[in-house]
């Protein structure tokens, strides 16, 4: 049998999941996370008398410490296996990929362990959005001096 | 080469599994309280349940450990074997690992000295080792396949008991293309059909010969594969049952159970202690991947070993 043929088998086989299902759940995920950042945002503006642009801050370092807490707790990971999409791409997916590494490297101390296992997943992100970054700041530069 | 019959037989098995199997299939098994088994780290607990089988079943008669599991470098087993009196193989083919212990077993079995024969596997290593760091929720495909946490032993040798192994046919490592690792059933599959036929060419049989065939982890859609492959080479396929999809009946996000000790859990564990079958086949399937070679886009091969048990009852 070749590959071509055998694939084809493998294919009728395959459970199938509703995507509409996994989009409307991620939707609705990513929706309400961000719906709860704003009013976030608004009820710190409110109860601090903070500048808006400062509450964003603030947002964003309550997120990534909530989802840090979650996933050291164990709880994050089956949510992000069912909402998928909605809770990695926001903000809640870095965080919850350093600090997964992190514990998945604590048996082997902190210099060989913690510390390079934190970077595994996210080494990636980071160092795309600096190269995006820098490419961006240099047509910045070229274009408006 | 391939196929050989060969005399010898299975003593005393003990079998130890993770609290997640721990669901009504199993009977007469010790089950873990959770993934660290009072142990500091999960590699430590893997040692332990090996050392907590191998205490069961080394005597002063036993020579000789042929074993292994899906840890890198064997540790698991290597580690609980220090300062033991015994010899010890260490061999790998990921899944079928128990099924190539017995094939060895049985060209080194006597009937003065006991050799054991003994596989592990364990979710949270094989979770960290070839997919992501253990906390991290990744989505799950709904045709991947579940670790399974356990340790099983077994004692061979050449005198008589109710277990006999007559005869082996060794695989080939054979590759139909797929590069899924999530999908192990689908890269297995085509590994179990190629030994099922040249086990039952080289000696001549039918497949209604046994009364089962046990292949060992490919799931509830991996044994769907199979059969539609046997189907095709004009092999009936009622008597066909797979290990691993019998292990979570009620889970319906898990496509089965895999791991190398899948097969002899619920070989020695349920379908032995059932008193239903005469003679059975047992299918061991291993995808011999590692995390590299997928990341590097590579495609997965995989062996499959099978060997054929006689029961007297």
């Amino acid at each position: 049998m070749n590959h071509n043929s055998y694939q084809e088998l493998v294919k009728k086989h395959m459970p199938k999941r509703s995507k509409i299902k996994k989009l409307f759940l991620a939707f609705f995920s990513g929706g309400m996370i961000g719906i709860g950042s704003q009013l976030l945002s608004n009820f710190l503006v409110y109860l601090f008398k903070i500048p808006i642009k400062d509450s964003y801050v603030w947002v964003g370092i309550i997120l990534v410490l909530v989802t840090a807490l979650l996933t050291g707790l164990g709880f994050f990971d089956d949510l992000v296996s069912f909402f998928e999409a909605g809770l990695i791409i926001p903000t809640t997916g870095f965080s919850h990929a350093v600090i997964s590494g992190a514990l998945d490297g604590k048996r082997e101390g902190f210099i060989v362990g913690i510390s390079p296992s934190m970077f595994k997943l996210c080494a990636s992100v980071i160092v795309s959005g600096v190269t995006t970054s820098f490419i961006l700041s240099i047509i910045g530069w070229l274009i408006y001096g | 080469m391939d196929s050989k019959t060969v005399e010898c037989y299975l003593h005393e098995n003990y079998a130890i599994a993770g609290s997640l199997e721990n669901n009504n299939v199993l009977k007469d098994v010790s089950y873990l309280k959770d993934f660290y088994g009072g142990m500091k780290s999960i590699e430590k607990s893997e040692i332990r349940i090996n050392e907590l089988v191998l205490n069961k079943l080394i005597t002063d008669q036993t020579k000789l450990v042929i074993g292994g599991n899906l840890d890198n470098q064997l540790t698991g087993l290597s580690y609980a074997l220090t300062n033991r009196n015994v010899n010890y193989l260490g061999i790998y083919s990921a899944c079928a690992t128990f099924i190539e212990g017995l094939i060895i077993a049985s060209k080194f079995a006597n009937k003065k000295e006991d050799i054991v024969v003994i596989t592990s596997s364990h979710n949270l290593i094989s979770e960290r080792q070839f997919k992501y760091p253990i906390e991290y929720g990744s989505p799950i495909k709904a045709y991947s396949t579940f670790t399974t946490t356990g340790c099983v032993g077994v004692v061979v040798n050449r005198n008589l008991s109710k277990y006999k192994i007559t005869d082996y046919t060794m695989g080939k490592v054979v590759d139909y293309g797929i590069d899924d690792a999530s999908n192990m059933g689908a890269v297995m599959a085509p590994g179990a059909f190629e030994t099922i036929k040249t086990h039952l060419k080289n000696f001549k049989r039918t497949i209604d010969y046994y009364d089962l065939v046990l292949t060992g982890d490919l799931g509830k859609y991996g044994l769907l594969i199979l059969k539609d492959l046997l189907k095709e080479a004009n092999i009936d396929t009622d008597n066909i049952v797979d290990a691993g999809s019998l292990l979570y009946p009620d889970d319906y996000n898990k496509a089965g159970g895999s791991g190398p000790v899948c097969l002899p859990l619920i070989l020695f564990k349920k379908v032995l202690l059932e008193r239903k079958y005469k003679r059975i086949l047992l299918v061991g399937t291993g995808a011999l991947h590692s995390k590299v070679m997928v990341d590097q886009k590579l495609t997965i091969p995989t062996i499959s070993h099978a060997v054929s048990l006689e029961v007297k009852s």
